[in-house]
């Protein structure tokens, strides 16, 4: 009976999430059209996301999309797993059984960026089809570092909240990618 | 029981030996009511109660806009969704229901940003119908795993037991047999005399 019951218990179940982000072939490649990351309004992006439930049961994520500069704080995984602090200008959410990965394809350009002095700021964005303007304004010297910052969010049955990260085998993880651009090309304004 | 007079306080009081109850503001001593009176003051506190309760239901309930209610309802759905999953439900197909209302949702909170309220509230009640029909498809689906888990867990262990049996009689057997051939050799065993040299 003994030998029964130990066959019985599961072998130790290394819980985790995986999000990553692919080009427009669907390879860690070819990000930006020509590969020139220095983009211009209208160049349009085509990007996939890719989140892999490995928890060993269901669960609800939600991918979070923001927009930031060199200086503004991204995510933080080394203490407490921190979010960043800017608003997301896009999100979504979905349920993924155990073992199911979900690949989101993203096309997006920039809509609508000035440059005054030495500041370029992006206003508008399109993202999958729809021209959004909440959360993304943003601006950087001479349009160097932008970046767009992709986070993953759980939601956790106990607060009943969606929060950026998860606990796994008694650890504290998160996950994120961030892709840098830059808009150095936009002319100055008359 | 009255403590600072000056204080104007709501005392209901209802006396051991004497059953009776007072009402009133700064009371010094409980007044004696009748059976009636009291009776009437307790169906007046509890009407009041209910109605208050019932107009805040209510002003919540309108405050919730249909995206939110809608909302709600997933979470619920995701609740039973959960459970089914960890009874070991296969909910792949209630997965991708629940994953087409959010998308729903998604598009009337997105409707309501920008106050298409007409369209986000027709987006938002077709996603929490897909919901409310999740809700009682994942309890099922639950129920049969259980019940499924149960079956399993009943023919393992009547499958050891009859497995142990086997090998319990297969070897009181084998040893029957092996004590059979020893009988026999011993049986058939001779005495040779001892040749001297």
């Amino acid at each position: 009976m003994y030998v029964v019951h130990l066959a019985d218990v599961p072998s130790a179940y290394d819980q985790y999430f995986a999000l990553y982000t692919l080009g427009s072939a669907g390879l860690a490649e070819h990000y930006f059209p020509g590969d020139a990351v220095d983009i211009l309004p209208g160049v349009r992006m085509s990007w996939y996301i890719g989140v892999y439930n490995h928890m060993g049961t269901v669960q609800l994520v939600r991918v979070v999309f923001k927009l930031l500069n060199l200086t503004m704080l991204g995510p933080d995984q080394l203490s407490n797993n921190t979010a960043s602090a800017r608003e997301p200008f896009y999100e979504t959410t979905r349920l993924l059984v155990s073992n199911e990965t979900w690949v989101l394809p993203v096309a997006w350009s920039v809509l609508n960026a000035t440059r005054a002095s030495n500041a370029t700021v992006i206003h508008s964005l399109i993202f999958n089809g729809q021209a959004l303007t909440d959360n993304v304004e943003v601006e950087a010297l001479y349009g160097f570092d932008y970046r767009i910052v992709i986070e993953l969010w759980v939601y956790n049955d106990v607060s009943g909240n969606f929060s950026f990260g998860w606990t796994a085998n008694g650890d504290d993880r998160s996950e994120y990618n961030q892709i840098w651009f830059n808009m150095t090309r936009i002319s100055l304004l008359p | 029981m009255i403590e600072g007079a000056n204080e104007v306080r709501k005392v209901l009081f209802i006396g051991r030996s004497s059953c009776a109850l007072s009402y009133g503001f700064i009371v010094q001593r409980p007044v004696k009511l009748s059976i009636r009176s009291e009776l009437f003051l307790l169906t007046v506190l509890f009407s009041a109660l209910a109605i208050s309760t019932f107009a805040a239901s209510f002003v919540v309930n309108a405050q919730v806009s249909p995206v939110e209610h809608a909302l709600q309802t997933g979470e619920r759905a995701y609740a039973e969704l959960k459970a089914a999953d960890e009874a070991g439900a296969n909910i792949t197909t209630l997965a991708a229901q629940f994953n087409a209302a959010l998308s729903l949702l998604e598009n009337a909170s997105r409707f309501e940003k920008t106050g298409d309220n007409a369209t986000a509230s027709a987006l938002a009640s077709e996603a929490e119908n897909s919901f409310l029909a999740i809700i009682p498809a994942a309890d099922s689906l639950r129920d049969a795993a259980l019940s499924k888990q149960q079956h399993e867990i009943t023919d393992r262990y009547i499958g050891i037991l009859i497995g142990a049996l086997i090998v319990a009689v297969a070897t009181v057997a084998v040893l029957q047999i092996y004590s059979r051939i020893r009988w026999r050799q011993f049986a058939e065993l001779r005495i040779k005399p001892k040749v001297e040299a």
